[in-house]
């Protein structure tokens, strides 16, 4: 009997058996998650997958993906959660970029209606502290829009900001629409070509970290990308491709080949497409965009791809769909894709942007308004953290239209970026 | 200081919201992909002087801003240095912007469609930058696809206040190329017609000068006589500007019985015009203040810059056209060339009187010397026979139908041919292809160089000048766009 006519009839069995076949390393159900299970198979069926395969299918698949599970138990943001991102962990941070939009908007010369958008809301703590700051400048112009895939995020999202909760829309370019506690309308969008044409401000917060990414190691003169695959006993292992593949010889960049110095790469296509998106719109319809992540910027020579489980880091493959993924922003690579259309600034240190801005003023109000002693402990023990570890890991990075590099000139770059201008450029 | 009126006052507080309202789709039309500019009058703000730090709160004055003098301190603070916005203290260096004027395109002195954009200081030009092109009329385009006897009406419409000159220059041009040599008699026809029209051409940029400089009265005394040479040209060709007289082998028709009797009528009596003329201007204390000294062109910056005509003659360069190629009958012609002594705008003024006077000279003698004989060449395929020809001789009539349909093949070849007209060399740089039509066509026309030069002419002058100027200039923009 020939190879292939061995092949059809076990396919054939296959196709008929009622009886699922148990592969060696298979365990019961209900001491695996799903989303393992679903990957085992994929990698069974069609092969070893990408890390960037993984890392979507891991955060965003419905149900099972990490942020799909949000409804199930509530732990992914905060301190009970996984992680825990600055505006969760005081008021401080989203005041700040509120005030930041605000002076920033007004700088531009812009009247009219003007559209906030934010990426990846969360569970919108910092787009609640961003309309407070607003609400404090009167701003009338203003409507509010998010962009989140998971619905149960959205449900979240909408108890937090809203008085009353509304059902989804159909037909409309926007997936709900609300009024917020200070009288801003508020959309919600699945992805960012649905908001409406106009003057549009981006903010984000440790949005980009979470597309996933494509990582490239080189041995000898060639490129190889690390794919997901299994090991012998059905576990999930990195392994190198063969050779150069579509995506080494499609993403690396000459700059990054010619480098001798380097043994990996780390790239996420995905993130290149929102901030492409965001550039057109902002030539376009004017605006500006900030966004706040942890990165680099394009120096770091090693692998970032990283879980984390109860504030602990653990190991990327162990329960997928568990653990949050994040890999670092390469803030350098984003840059060389839109520096032709917009004035970059940034990145540059959360803890120095903050404190350009006048964070320690704000602190020093809070604290005399606070007369809690334990408050008022816990507001410095935040704000230490916000400007201590995190500041110094985390980057802030603001995309401004050519048009208004001279004015941007003048004024010696925008708020929190001052000296900083260009600096991934040199 | 400014910066604490954040609160309430924003630029943007009281707009209407238009809201960005979910219900307009998402969806870009093909056009609609344009770029966002900052608003323009915010964007200035930068570039002139600013106010301290906070700059775009200048536009947001409320009732209870201008009730606590915050506007009036706003004013003051535009005054003075620029703060950089990082409040380190240092002081950035504030931009002034000079004047920006724009003299023209309506201006009445700006002679037809000059748009001179004037950077001023003060009431002194720091630069004037000539902007052109409102009468482009791509002449040497438009020749290229006619025969060469449909391309001759354009050079009417060149320079359109010395028309049978420019016929004159397009004519010996194409004479050039085809070998031929027409008969005396048009030689003198064509010498008589072209120095009435350079009497009219300065009787129109003389007296208009004086006209931009304050003297009306001469302008309406002249212009009768320009009526009366007008009268001529039409008695000549049928009309009274756009000739269409001078033709490639003579001119279009002989001249009617009795012209040159009116002619000589005429010409006896002008001198006392140009006496008139000269008692209103030539000792005016008023005419020499805004003249003497006005417009100083030295003789090295005339050869420089391309200057022909009196605005070369009057720095002292003794330049003429007729004199150095003598074209048509100007070689048995006896004139002198008037040449001025420090190239200021009185200069040229004495100059253009005395070519004036020089012209009438020459009238003189044409209508003396005029010889009898045939007014065109004897070559029915360059020129169209007689008309009376034309209805009895059947070879006539084809003649006559080839030569208004097809017209006439040129010789392969290439020239520069200048004539003097009024404003200076004018020339005409022809390329033959042995077709109807030309390949290309050139003009040179004086203007154009004088024009460009007007910045050098009237750097560091008085806006009052540039008026003078643009008068010495003799400029028409007819042969300036083309």
């Amino acid at each position: 009997m020939s190879l292939r006519v061995q092949n059809i009839l076990i396919n054939s069995l296959r196709q008929y058996s009622k009886q699922i076949l148990k592969p060696p390393g298979y365990a019961s159900p209900e001491k695996t998650n799903h989303l393992k299970k679903f990957l085992v198979d994929k990698i069974r069926v069609s092969g070893p997958i990408t890390v960037a395969e993984y890392m979507k299918t891991c955060v965003s698949a419905p149900l099972v993906g990490y942020y799909g599970q949000f409804s199930k138990d509530q732990k992914v943001f905060g301190a009970k959660g996984d992680f825990i991102t600055s505006p969760e962990l005081t008021q401080l941070f989203g005041e700040m970029i509120g005030v930041w939009v605000f002076h920033e908007l007004a700088n531009t010369g812009h009247k009219g209606s003007w559209q906030l958008v934010e990426l990846g809301p969360g569970r919108a703590q910092l787009m609640n502290d961003v309309l407070n700051a607003l609400a404090k400048f009167n701003d009338k112009d203003v409507s509010v829009h998010l962009v989140e895939t998971s619905d149960a995020l959205i449900d979240e999202q909408e108890k937090s900001l809203c008085i009353y909760t509304s059902k989804n829309s159909i037909d409309t370019p926007f997936i709900r629409k609300n009024k917020t506690r200070t009288g801003v309308n508020i959309y919600w969008y699945k992805s960012i070509d649905d908001i409406p044409d106009g003057f549009t401000v981006f903010i984000g917060n440790e949005f980009l970290d979470a597309l996933p990414i494509h990582q490239f190691h080189k041995s000898g003169d060639s490129w190889n990308e690390v794919y997901v695959n299994l090991t012998k006993d059905g576990d999930l292992c990195f392994m190198k491709s063969k050779g150069e593949n579509l995506h080494t010889k499609g993403l690396i960049p000459s700059a990054i080949r010619d480098d001798s110095s380097r043994v990996t790469w780390e790239c996420s296509p995905e993130s290149g497409t929102v901030v492409n998106q965001i550039v057109d719109r902002i030539t376009t319809f004017g605006g500006f965009s900030l966004l706040v992540d942890y990165g680099h910027d394009g120096s770091r020579n090693t692998h970032s791809f990283r879980a984390y489980k109860n504030h602990k880091q653990v190991d990327t493959l162990e329960n997928p769909g568990l653990a949050d993924l994040t890999a670092d922003v390469d803030f350098g690579y984003l840059s060389t894709l839109v520096k032709d259309r917009v004035v970059i600034y940034g990145p540059n240190e959360q803890r120095e942007f903050l404190a350009q801005l006048g964070i320690e003023h704000r602190l020093r109000r809070l604290l005399q308004v606070c007369k809690d002693r334990k408050q008022q402990e816990q507001l410095i023990e935040s704000y230490n953290m916000l400007m201590g570890d995190m500041g110094l890991k985390f980057k802030a990075w603001a995309l401004f239209p050519k048009t208004l590099e001279f004015i941007l000139e003048q004024r010696g770059g925008p708020a929190g970026f001052s000296a900083k201008k260009k600096t991934t450029e040199n | 200081m400014l910066g604490r009126k954040i609160a309430g006052t924003c630029l943007r507080a009281n707009v209407p919201s238009v809201a960005a309202t979910s219900s307009t789709p998402a969806t870009q039309t093909r056009n609609s992909h344009t770029i966002w500019y900052p608003d323009a009058k915010f964007e200035r703000q930068f570039k002139t002087g600013g106010t301290l730090g906070k700059l775009w709160m200048s536009e947001r004055v409320s009732d209870f801003d201008e009730k606590i003098g915050l506007d009036k301190l706003e004013k003051l603070a535009y005054s003075d240095p620029v703060m950089s916005d990082n409040y380190s203290g240092k002081q950035r260096e504030k931009n002034l912007e000079n004047m920006i004027l724009n003299f023209g395109p309506q201006h009445p002195a700006a002679h037809g469609v000059l748009r001179l954009v004037l950077k001023l200081e003060g009431e002194v030009i720091i630069k004037a930058i000539p902007h052109i092109g409102l009468l482009h009329r791509a002449t040497e385009k438009l020749i290229e696809h006619k025969t060469y006897t449909q391309a001759l009406p354009y050079f009417d419409r060149l320079d359109y206040v010395s028309m049978m000159c420019n016929e004159q220059a397009w004519s010996l041009a194409v004479e050039k190329l085809l070998g031929i040599d027409i008969p005396t008699r048009a030689k003198y026809i064509r010498t008589l017609m072209g120095e009435l029209t350079r009497i009219q051409n300065h009787i129109m940029g003389i007296t208009t000068h004086a006209l931009d400089v304050g003297a009306m009265t001469p302008f309406f005394w002249m212009f009768e006589e320009r009526e009366k040479l007008f009268e001529f040209s039409e008695r000549v060709s049928g009309a009274r500007m756009h000739a269409n007289y001078v033709r490639p082998g003579g001119v279009a028709w002989d001249l009617p019985i009795g012209l040159m009797d009116d002619i000589y009528d005429w010409a006896i009596k002008f001198p006392e015009r140009i006496d008139e003329l000269e008692d209103m201007l030539t000792e005016n204390r008023i005419w020499k203040a805004r003249t003497i000294d006005i417009g100083l062109v030295s003789a090295a910056d005339a050869l420089n810059w391309g200057f022909s005509g009196v605005m070369v003659r009057g720095s002292g360069i003794k330049q003429d056209v007729r004199k150095t190629e003598p074209y048509d009958a100007y070689a048995d012609m006896e004139f002198d060339v008037p040449i001025g002594t420090k190239g200021d705008c009185y200069d040229r003024y004495l100059c253009r009187i005395e070519e004036m006077r020089q012209s009438l000279n020459i009238v003189h003698q044409c209508l003396n010397k005029m010889p009898a004989g045939e007014i065109k060449v004897d070559d029915h395929k360059v020129v169209p026979p007689k008309r009376a020809e034309m209805k009895e001789n059947m070879e006539s009539l084809i003649h006559h139908f080839k030569f208004f349909t097809e017209g006439f093949q040129v010789p392969p070849g290439a020239t520069y041919v200048p004539i003097e007209a009024p404003k200076g060399e004018f020339g005409v740089y022809l390329v033959a292809d042995g077709t109807g039509k030309p390949y290309r066509c050139f003009i040179r026309a004086p203007g154009f160089a004088h024009l460009a030069a007007i910045h050098d002419v009237c750097y560091m002058s008085l806006i009052a000048d540039i008026v003078a100027v643009i008068g010495t200039m003799d400029i028409v923009f007819g042969e300036v766009d083309r």
